[in-house]
């Protein structure tokens, strides 16, 4: 069998990326000239409020990458601004000079405090206990307490009335105006950049489905963190420039008001964006300046109630109102064909070789006296079990049997109560999924867990993050994956459905999908939770003889847990009976499957004295 | 320790525990964080200042304040949150929204300043041998009377058993013949009452300018999180907290103990994902 396998959809496969480059750049060249060009016919008074509002538009990058892309809602982002502002104010007071020099330093203050925050609040808020509501609770304490501590702060940060005329002006009102643009729309290039690229992919991807990104051995709460603290880096240069040029600070600037006033940019903007969330700041920053000096309550009010309408009736944004008829021009005045930027990837088969079995390797997976209680009930009890490279093992049983459970404890090193499991020779002792993942260990759930927002090509390069860092910048346009995915993509037909959209695949290619995205980690430990529930008999003989396939060929170890008897027979090299929590039954298709017992269970007709002698042996 | 230390321990655990209760039922029973309640906290107190200041007697706004909250959170709650049911972040984001709305309404009509208002003066009392004011003294009773009534309708009356039905598990609830929406409306309106009640007695102690309820709604947030459902869990962590604040800003700052309960909430529910209470988290 060839060991390279490719696939092309056979257009044009440099055309499309560089149109798309093309076009982003152009995006963002325009407004900057037009900004240039600008510069002199403004008056000052303008080109002052406009310096406030780009700033004020870089945080609006830092939200929308955040809850946008990772959906990770944060309110801390008001105080990470405030510190930037308050390391200029702080250090331009004590220095008492306002040179270059010293911005640069309370500058840079400001971003390292500000990073420390920020890797504090992500310790405390990305684990895997913590829930959203938790992560909430973080990001509303972070400007509650910065607030606070301005104002305890005495002389060093003015308390109420904030600092002011702390510094010479470094610039002038037109450079600074011309300097907070051009900062603004690079800030804004790379951003989408990012967002555009594998990594971008990787946001959405935690945003999607954290729990099959955690599953497939990507640390979320590493990147979240990572994110975090990138984006508190920029917000608090944004707040370092606000000081810088503004020549003043106030306690509300990190408060929780202007916290909030940053996701009501990004809400009204549209989210996961980019350019919805920055207009968005930009303009209503402005107006505020301008309308809110004569109207401010009515202004206010009125931002409460866009705010408010479009959380009900508009999650997109306003942007989404945009997006139709952007969407009808384009089709209008481009080829068709040149409309999906996912088009063009190839699948190459890596070429590295599976060792042949000779049948005497020491097993991929040792089980011993694993117990899972919940309360007082014992979900599984006392499973020993070894099982190699290249056998298929169903587990059956009756409902309740303890079969999910059974998979859980050797996918998650947290979710059992006493036992060992070993996977490869190695402990996976209480690690998290993620790690376990690492060790060679993926689990396909029950239901079809895939990325819905996200391409079948873009969810089978995240399946596949944990092994091959994705790019920062661009999008790969080649995907190596292991044989076994690619033996999935080609018997399951997904590799015509690379650019379409998971959440529009029907049932049965979602379940493909998920496969592949599991073997596209290159597990030793392949388990399947009822990988056939509600397919076709024509989709289930597929799946079956794939199943056979990666085990025979590729030296998987292949845990299923299935109630078709017949589909067990079929395909399994060895079966698990299960009931109660209890291992009744170990081993040969021929011994289990044509067991009178195991008929018994499963009507419900076994006899107690049968089952205890059973147990006995 | 001093008596007054103790005396002011004890009632302002006893104010975060009234401020706290009504969002607490909310969260309880419908799975959701309701930030209007820092406005709802303002309107309790802005009826004191309409009330008195139109010659009714002080005692009064303090039956009104509930009322008028009260008709505010039922006209709210079908155009609001009845059409984000299942989407708890958007919730949060929308009742923020409904929150800034209020407040700005406040502001339009009343103005940012602070307002005078006519408020029960009880004098003060000797406790303890120390002089302490009777009013901040009531706290304490009423604290416990209000959480001595939410216990006894959650656990002795049909009410109860039903709002018991909803808190364990709604869709069994719903297909037993529980009409979730009523029951989710009810809460709502009932749980802001308690805010405009709350909000009315706070009247003496606080200066009543329109972001009055803000903090109060974050320190009512927090310390919600921390206990679930529980009137007794939510009285010994008010307790806690109160003490704890107290002491910080005797020894300290007083603004620097304003962040006790932040800060406390946050540490133990890293620590403790669970609260005080087992189970009693949303998942």
């Amino acid at each position: 069998m060839s060991t390279q396998s490719r696939w092309s959809t056979a257009r044009g496969l440099w055309t499309r990326t560089g149109g798309t480059n093309t076009r982003s750049l152009t995006a963002y060249l325009v407004p900057a000239a037009v900004l240039l060009a600008t510069a002199p016919a403004l008056d000052i008074y303008t080109k002052m409020i406009l310096t406030v509002s780009f700033i004020y538009g870089l945080t609006a990058v830092s939200i929308d990458l955040l809850w946008g892309y990772a959906g990770v809602l944060s309110y801390a982002h008001g105080a990470l601004f405030g510190i930037g502002a308050y390391a200029v104010a702080i250090t331009a007071t004590s220095r008492g000079n306002g040179v270059l020099s010293t911005v640069v330093l309370g500058g840079a203050i400001g971003i390292v405090v500000a990073c420390l925050v920020a890797l504090a609040v992500g310790g405390l808020s990305f684990h895997s206990r913590a829930d959203w509501l938790y992560v909430g609770v973080v990001s509303f304490a972070v400007p509650f307490i910065f607030e606070r501590l301005v104002l305890a702060g005495g002389e060093v940060t003015g308390s109420s009335s904030g600092l002011s005329a702390f510094m010479q002006s470094v610039f002038k009102p037109n450079q600074w105006y011309l300097l907070t643009g051009i900062i603004l729309l690079l800030v804004l290039s790379g951003a989408t950049v990012l967002v555009r690229s594998d990594t971008g992919t990787l946001f959405k991807a935690i945003r999607e489905n954290e729990i099959r990104c955690t599953y497939l051995g990507i640390r979320v709460n590493r990147v979240k963190g990572v994110l975090f603290t990138a984006t508190a880096a920029l917000t608090a240069f944004a707040g370092a420039l606000l000081a810088s040029s503004q020549n003043v600070v106030a306690p509300d600037l990190g408060g929780i008001m202007a916290a909030t006033m940053m996701v009501i940019w990004v809400a009204l903007g549209g989210r996961g964006t980019l350019v919805g969330p920055v207009i968005a700041a930009v303009v209503i920053d402005y107006v505020t300046a301008i309308v809110g000096a004569e109207f401010p309550f009515i202004w206010q009010l009125g931002l409460g109630v866009a705010f408010l309408l479009v959380v009900l009736y508009l999650p997109g944004g306003l942007m989404s109102l945009l997006r139709t008829p952007m969407a009808i021009l384009s089709r209008r005045f481009r080829p068709a064909e040149s409309d999906d930027r996912h088009a063009d990837l190839v699948i190459r088969a890596s070429d590295s070789e599976t060792p042949p079995l000779n049948g005497d390797e020491p097993p991929v997976l040792t089980l011993r006296g694993v117990t899972c209680r919940f309360g007082s009930f014992t979900a599984v009890s006392e499973i020993n079990l070894e099982a190699g490279a290249g056998e298929v093992v169903s587990i059956v049983g009756p409902n309740g049997a303890g079969k999910s459970t059974l998979m859980r404890c050797i996918s998650n090193g947290t979710y059992r109560t006493a036992g060992s499991v070993h996977v490869g020779g190695q402990p996976i002792k209480q690690l998290s999924p993620a790690r376990v993942a690492a060790l060679g260990v993926s689990q396909k759930f029950q239901h079809a867990s895939v990325f819905g927002a996200l391409t079948v090509g873009e969810c089978l390069r995240i399946a596949q993050a944990r092994t091959v860092r994705p790019s920062l910048w661009r999008r790969d346009r080649v995907l190596t994956l292991p044989r076994s995915a690619v033996r999935v993509i080609e018997a399951t037909g997904l590799s015509a459905l690379l650019s379409e959209r998971a959440e529009d695949l029907s049932h049965g290619q979602k379940q493909a999908l998920e496969l592949a995205m599991v073997m596209a980690t290159d597990p030793k430990v392949v388990l399947l939770d009822e990988p056939t529930a509600g397919l076709s008999h024509e989709e289930r003989t597929v799946l079956g003889d794939v199943f056979r396939l990666i085990a025979s060929t590729e030296g998987k170890l292949v845990i299923l847990v299935e109630h078709d008897l017949d589909f067990v027979r079929e395909i399994s090299s060895r079966i698990l009976v299960l009931h109660q929590g209890q291992l009744l039954l170990d081993g040969s298709v021929e011994d289990v499957a044509n067991s009178r017992l195991v008929q018994e269970i499963y009507t419900g007709t076994f006899d107690e004295q049968e089952l205890a002698d059973a147990r006995e042996s | 320790m001093n008596a007054g230390l103790v005396l002011d321990g004890l009632t302002t655990g006893g104010l975060f525990f009234i401020v706290t209760l009504g969002l607490l039922i909310v969260f309880g029973m419908m799975k959701l964080i309701n930030f209007a309640h820092g406005a709802f906290l303002a309107l309790g107190a802005y009826t004191c200042v309409l009330a008195t200041s139109h010659g009714l007697p002080v005692w009064l706004p303090i039956l009104l304040a509930p009322v008028v909250t009260g008709v505010v959170a039922a006209v709210v709650e079908p155009i609001v949150l009845r059409r984000l049911y299942g989407r708890p972040m958007d919730t949060l984001l929308a009742t923020w929204g409904l929150n800034m709305i209020i407040i700005q309404l406040i502001t339009l009509y009343f103005g940012r300043g602070t307002q005078p208002v006519k408020t029960v003066d009880l004098g003060a009392v000797d406790v303890f041998g120390t002089t302490y004011s009777l009013y901040r003294l009531l706290f304490i009773p009423v604290a416990v009377a209000l959480g001595l009534s939410v216990a006894l309708v959650l656990n002795k009356t049909r009410l109860g058993l039903v709002g018991r039905a909803v808190i364990m598990d709604e869709n069994l609830a719903q297909i037993s013949g529980i009409n979730n929406t009523v029951v989710r409306f009810a809460t709502f309106v009932f749980g802001s009452a308690l805010a405009g009640l709350a909000g009315a007695l706070l009247t003496p102690i606080a200066s009543v300018d329109p972001n009055i309820g803000v903090p109060w709604l974050f320190a009512a947030f927090m310390i919600s999180l921390l206990v679930g459902i529980s009137p007794a869990a939510l009285g010994v962590a008010c307790v806690l907290l109160g003490m704890l604040q107290v002491l910080l800003a005797s020894l300290w700052d007083p603004t620097i103990a304003t962040l006790a309960v932040p800060v406390a909430v946050v540490l133990i529910l890293r620590f403790f994902p669970q609260g005080f209470v087992k189970g009693a988290r949303v998942s």
